[in-house]
């Protein structure tokens, strides 16, 4: 019987919120993506929680906080600790990523649902996987195989393909059928016939404009900015489709000698184009192309600067000027303090190149008509002075004081267990057993106050009676031979240099920081946010163009129908769109489709009936095999035999049933109509129908629509009796095979 | 090939193109040629499974150089692993050779080095160190002959981080030298994801390839040779070019040093001075003497013969071909291995030049029968009759019904609707009809103009005074009835109504036993040629000495060769079923 499928969504089924469902396969657990939103709001994690302790492998396919934010809460809180699977790009930029969520939330408040280490606890049990790699899971997941392939949306973007038996369960969210400038279009197309597609309904209701025409108009509308003085705000994420946007830019800069400058500001902005520089194997082919051809890297940029602060562009604060920033949601971020610095004048532009996330502030801007003034809290962190920092200070002495008593306890906990053992030498005076054991309680309790005036390092034995320094024999261990050594301490160590390196790369962050931001971390000044209320008054303009870069409606529509998968299950979009995309799909792609809510579980088992046999030489052996395409097909009859417990099939032994002749082909008349042509025959369409020579008509009632509901074409030909007739008749035959 | 090696690939063609200054008629190749295969290299990357034909292959890292691949060919489930130049031994930017997750059933390895041992690789590199500490800090130069890419990144990456460790030395320069070099380092500073962990951990705080204390180097103009220095110059065999140029300036003076990190070919320079002659010769001809010190410490990354023997301990594939290895070094380590896989009885051959080697692999076909006919596992005995779909090595038993559900065929129906003239009774066709066909029936409901279906396939209509329609969708037998009904009516206009009842000569069962019995032999004659009658309508097959028995009442055979007589059974039920009447029911 089949593989048992489910799935269930733990978050952003019927809206636009973060991406997190679990899948589960023959009682192995899946949690496809881990997404949070910009807001990084805790409600929306609530079901997540629930199943987080169950979950056997986490597999992320985009590096943006919709699809993998929740990773390092989920890991601190919810005892999430499954192996994660991604792409190299998917690690490495999901990790920047969130480095810059969380210094652009820190530098504005006291930020404390995750910290850094929490994110390279998280990312440390990433495995790195490259496209169309087959991954086989051991011990649990036995015969599980996944694969990821390309998605297209954002660099390293990926499809799951988990396989089980030789049934397909795909999983694409987010995928972009076009090539674009730095990416391939998604190969979801070649995935035929999978058990199970779970994709997303965001972009059902959305059409693009052509690519060509967009870049122009994009181009457009930042040049007129620019040329009356203004400056261009394009609010960006850290390191998706920001990637390009900077093609775009440096792409029409170069050709047209423009001067403006153009910033890239995030606070990881130096390392994410130095990272990206090297993930070329997993860009276009034409990127690839070019740097085979001519050693230039795209993104070796010539036009764009990348900064960490904001100092560079006050510096320039009267030239016009392009300024790509973190975040997309201008919720907190360098794009949220220009923002309220630009608004107010209408020679800047503001361009949004993505749908906000819901309930942030470029969202509420997105609206048409713009509101006119907007409500912002503009927070800073201050250094702490006067009072406060007295106050602090006292706090941490506090803090410290608590601290190093409680070391100091766990310190002497050890050393009451390690000297007590072989106490016979460092302790000659052994009291009885019972009265140390209260007189270390005593101890401790009596030195408790004492003991940061004490010397640090120095603690009491806890066997004696009064405070002492410790004292330990010189115990050297002879043998026949002279003291007894151990040889690695005499071996010269010649991997001094391997060390020396090695040493300070772990003294560093996992993760590159740029020095700015590691500054800013490694700040230990005492400081706190200050944060007021403000009303800005939107002067500026306000534009919003698709550059999401994901398949738009009409194609989605047919890229679904081609793979037509046998169930199908529709998550992440507005309810409108899931509903719209669920009544299509119902109707041209194939019977089921599920558009489950929040904690819905849904069973996709496919109802598809199987077993094995093992095919006997005797009886391949008389099979004569028709080639069609990729296929090789032929009709057997067979007996059923067993060896060892396995089923077998063997030739018949009587002379074989008459079957039902199949034909097997697919036709099209165009292409029908091409061939009769080349074979000297008039031919012309009339009517939906093909007029072959003076009489015969050829026709396909099966209507293309329903063709994954009913599958057989249906070809008549008519027409008198005559010679012709039978010619053509010849010739639609040739287009089949016959079995 | 992988993409780090698409990219070595084009700069090292197309620096022959321009190194080699032979006329335009003896070269093999020209830029455009190299341009031309850029296009049709497809790339590859780790562990990626790609599929042609059916056939499936991915590869592993290699360890030899950047790029270095390992391939994987999984043909229908026999697995072949051909390692190439390996080696297992991590260095400072490569990974050593994985262990693939699976065993082959074919090895074919490298042999270079045979049975010999490398020195431990931290030895390797205190020596090369040490050389050239010395070397520099009593004021002489040291030159380091290297090919271009490959290896030279490795001493590099060596030699930068020496440097860093020593502050003493940091007024001392480096150079690279090579026309190469800079595009070279543009190559090793992209694919930095080839390369191990403790380069990309480097990576992380900054490009362990953009080198601190090593300097680019056009040409000999531009080298300002003051004291003592560090060059590493391409061609690493020392005919010609910046590495002779050097050389036979540093030759004389003994406090000069010349380190040769590798493999040498026979009959260049390098190979001679790593015998330490007294006198070289120079460029231009006059002879010098050879004062310099020379060193050799081999840096080349290939699998010793320990690394080797593990290698294939891990792996324990059944069959092992040694490549790639000069012929008395192969020997040496076919006969190793053969006592060491003694006990495991691992087939090891080691082939000539284009000499091929054949093996067989009998892999079972294995079949997954799905949907509708699967909705029943059958018992022994019982018969399994669909569509047989081929993809790959992959096979699948389908009903036709199931076809478009689990593969991208489509099945059709083809309908045909004919009309023949005819003006005569209907009553007449039908007349006729059932004096041919068993069943001529009207069809269930009444309809609107006279109709007669023939055996449920051929629909005859009366349209109008002047002809009839035939109608039946396509298949070779009603292909045939809907044929003889055409020639019927046909007939019937031709002829004018004439009914005769024709006296049918019934023929005796006997007869038409004799009859079939007849054709059979007479088949049985031109298959097999040796054919007698023996008693009760046996026929005696021989064929090369076999002989078989065939019942001709049930068809059953006797014989001691299972061919022949898989042969004569599956003739005589051919012929059988070509005797008898074909069966018009649908089945």
């Amino acid at each position: 019987m089949g593989t048992s499928v489910q799935v269930t969504p733990l978050c952003g089924v019927y809206s636009e919120s973060p991406l997190c469902y679990l899948l589960s396969i023959d009682g192995f657990n899946f949690l496809m993506d881990c997404g949070w939103n910009d807001l990084f709001d805790e409600n929306l994690l609530k079901p997540l929680a629930r199943v987080a302790p169950k979950i056997d492998a986490v597999l992320l396919s985009h590096p943006d906080i919709l699809h993998l934010g929740a990773l390092p809460y989920a890991m601190k809180h919810f005892k999430l600790s499954a192996p994660v699977y991604s792409t190299e790009p998917v690690y490495r930029l999901g990790l920047l990523t969130m480095y810059d969520h969380y210094l652009s939330r820190r530098q504005v408040s006291d930020f404390n649902l995750f910290t850094l280490d929490d994110i390279d606890t998280a990312f440390q049990n990433v495995t790195r996987l490259t496209y169309s790699q087959n991954y086989h899971f051991p011990d649990k997941g036995e015969g599980i195989v996944i694969a990821p392939h390309v998605a297209g949306h954002l660099l390293g973007g990926t499809m799951w393909k988990i396989t089980k038996d030789g049934e397909d369960v795909v999983y694409g969210v987010d995928f972009n059928h076009r090539k674009e400038r730095h990416l391939n279009g998604t190969v979801l197309e070649s995935f035929v016939r999978p058990a199970v597609l779970i994709t997303d309904a965001y972009n059902a209701l959305n059409n693009q404009l052509y690519k060509r025409q967009r870049d122009q108009e994009f181009i457009e509308a930042i040049l007129k900015a620019l040329r009356a003085d203004g400056n261009v705000l394009l609010p960006v994420d850290t390191a998706g489709r920001v990637l390009e946007l900077i093609l775009i830019l440096e792409q029409y800069w170069a050709q047209q000698h423009l001067t403006f400058p153009i910033f890239f500001l995030t606070n990881v902005s130096t390392s994410t184009i130095d990272y990206v520089k090297s993930f070329l194997e997993w860009m276009s082919d034409s990127i690839a192309k070019s740097f085979e051809h001519t050693r230039d890297n795209a993104f070796a940029l010539k036009h764009v600067t990348l900064i960490i602060n904001k100092n560079e562009l006050e510096k320039l604060a009267e030239v016009p000027k392009v300024v790509l920033a973190s975040m997309a949601s201008l919720e907190v971020g360098f794009s949220h303090d220009i923002f309220v610095e630009w608004a107010t004048e209408a020679k800047n532009l503001v361009l949004f190149t993505e749908k906000g996330q819901f309930g942030t502030l470029a969202r509420m801007l997105q609206v048409d008509p713009p509101p006119k003034a907007v409500k912002v809290t503009m927070s800073k962190r201050v250094p702490l002075g006067g009072e406060e920092l007295k106050a602090y200070e006292e706090e941490q002495s506090r803090i410290k004081k608590e601290e190093a008593l409680k070391a100091n306890l766990i310190k002497e906990e050890e050393l009451r267990t390690s000297p007590g053992a072989d106490a016979n030498v460092a302790v000659p005076m052994v009291i009885d057993a019972n009265s140390s054991h209260v007189s270390s309680n005593v101890a401790s309790s009596r030195f408790g106050e004492h003991l940061d005036i004490v010397i640090d390092g120095f603690i009491p034995p806890a066997t004696s009676v009064s405070p002492m320094f410790p004292f330990f024999e010189n115990t050297a261990e002879w043998d026949d031979y002279g003291e007894i050594i151990n040889p690695d301490d005499y071996i010269i160590k010649e991997e001094d240099m391997d060390q020396a390196s090695m040493q300070c790369i772990g003294g560093e962050l996992d993760g590159k920081l740029d020095e700015g931001s590691a500054h800013l971390l490694l700040d230990s000044t005492p400081s706190k946010v200050v944060s007021n209320e403000m009303t800005v008054q939107v002067k500026c303009g306000l534009t919003y163009m698709d550059f999401e870069g994901r398949s738009d409606g009409r194609s989605v529509k047919s890229i679904l129908a081609h793979v037509a998968p046998l169930k199908l299950v529709l998550v992440h979009g507005s309810a409108e769109a899931t509903e719209h995309l669920k009544q299509h799909c119902a109707k041209h792609v194939c019977p089921h489709v599920y558009a489950p809510q929040i904690d819905e579980t849904i069973d996709v088992t496919s109802d598809l009936c199987a077993y094995k046999v093992q095919l006997s030489e005797r009886l391949m052996s008389n099979v004569i095999f028709k080639k069609m395409g990729d296929y090789e097909i032929a009709w057997i009859d067979a007996e059923v035999g067993k060896t060892n417990d396995m089923l077998t099939l063997g030739p018949l032994s009587s002379t074989p049933p008459t079957h039902k002749t199949v034909l097997v082909g697919d036709l099209k008349l165009a292409d029908f109509k091409q061939f009769l042509a080349s074979k000297g025959v008039q031919v012309e369409f009339a009517g939906g129908a093909l007029r072959c020579g003076e009489y015969v008509t050829v026709r396909k009632i099966s209507d293309s629509n329903q063709k994954g509901v009913t599958g057989t074409q249906q070809v008549v030909i008519e027409g008198p009796l005559t010679e012709e007739y039978y010619k053509i008749r010849e010739h639609l035959y040739s287009q089949f095979y016959l079995l | 090939m992988t993409h780090a090696t698409k990219a070595i690939y084009r700069l090292l063609l197309s620096d022959y193109v321009k190194v080699s200054k032979v006329s335009v008629e003896d070269m093999l190749y020209d830029e455009q040629d190299i341009l031309r295969t850029m296009d049709k290299i497809e790339v590859i990357d780790f562990h990626q499974t790609l599929e042609v034909n059916g056939i499936r292959f991915w590869c592993y890292t290699a360890g030899h150089v950047l790029g270095a691949a390992m391939f994987m060919v999984d043909i229908a489930g026999v697995r072949v692993l051909y390692t190439g130049d390996y080696s297992r031994e991590e260095d400072r930017h490569l990974r050593a050779a994985e262990i693939p997750q699976f065993s082959p059933d074919i090895c074919i390895i490298e042999s270079t080095y045979g049975v010999q041992l490398h020195q431990p690789r931290l030895i390797r590199e205190k020596r090369f160190t040490d050389v050239i500490h010395s070397t520099v800090s009593q004021g002489g130069r040291v030159l380091i002959p290297a090919f271009a890419l490959g290896r030279a990144q490795e001493l590099l990456l060596i030699l930068d981080e020496y440097w860093s460790n020593h502050a003493e030395l940091h007024n001392i320069p480096i150079y690279y030298a090579s026309p190469l070099a800079k595009r070279c380092m543009a190559v090793y500073q992209t694919y930095i994801n080839s390369m191990n962990e403790r380069i990309r951990n480097q990576f992380a705080n900054s490009n362990p390839f953009d080198f601190k204390h090593i300097s680019p180097l056009k040409s000999i103009e531009n080298f300002d040779d003051v004291g003592p220095s560090v060059v590493m110059a391409s061609p690493g065999g020392l005919q010609s070019g910046l590495s002779r140029q050097l050389f036979d300036k540093w030759c004389t003076d003994k406090k000069n040093a010349c380190v040769i990190p590798g493999y040498v070919v026979e009959g260049t320079l390098a190979k001679t001075i790593i015998n330490e002659p007294k006198e070289v010769t120079l460029m231009n001809g006059l002879t010098s003497p050879l004062n310099m010190q020379v060193y050799y410490i081999s840096f080349s990354a290939h699998a010793d013969f320990a690394q080797t023997s593990t290698f294939l301990k891990e792996l324990m594939p059944p069959n092992i071909i040694l490549v790639h290895g000069e012929a008395n070094e192969m020997a040496r380590l076919k006969q190793k291995l053969i006592t060491q896989f003694a006990d495991r009885n691992a087939k090891i051959i080691s082939p000539k030049n284009c000499q091929s080697v054949e093996m067989y692999f009998s892999s079972e076909k294995m079949a997954k029968t799905i949907g509708r006919l699967a909705e029943k596992t059958p018992e022994v005995g019982e018969t399994v009759s669909g569509l047989l779909v081929k993809k790959g090595f992959t096979y699948q038993i389908m009903a036709p019904d199931d076809l478009h559900i689990f593969s991208q065929l489509s099945t059709a129906n083809i309908t045909q609707r004919i009309s023949v003239p005819y003006s005569g009774a209907f009553g007449v066709i039908k007349h006729r009809l059932k004096q041919i066909y068993e069943s001529v029936e009207a069809p269930s409901e009444e309809p609107d103009v006279p109709t007669l279906i023939v055996h449920e396939r051929v629909t005859i209509r009366q349209e109008s005074e002047n002809y009839v329609t035939l109608q039946w969708s396509s298949d070779p037998i009603s292909d045939m009835v809907s044929d003889s009904v055409v020639a019927m009516i046909l007939n019937i206009s031709r002829e004018g109504p004439k009914v005769t009842a024709v006296a049918e000569a019934k023929k005796t069962e006997e007869e038409t036993e004799k009859m079939a019995q007849k054709v059979i032999y007479a088949l049985f004659v031109s298959l097999f040629g040796d054919v007698k009658i023996g008693e009760e309508g046996t026929l005696v097959v021989t064929v090369d000495g076999d002989v078989a028995r065939l019942d001709g009442k049930n068809g059953e055979v006797e014989c001691e060769n299972e061919g022949l007589k898989e042969r004569v059974k599956t003739a005589f039920r051919r012929i059988q079923s070509a005797v008898r009447p074909i069966p018009l029911s649908a089945s």
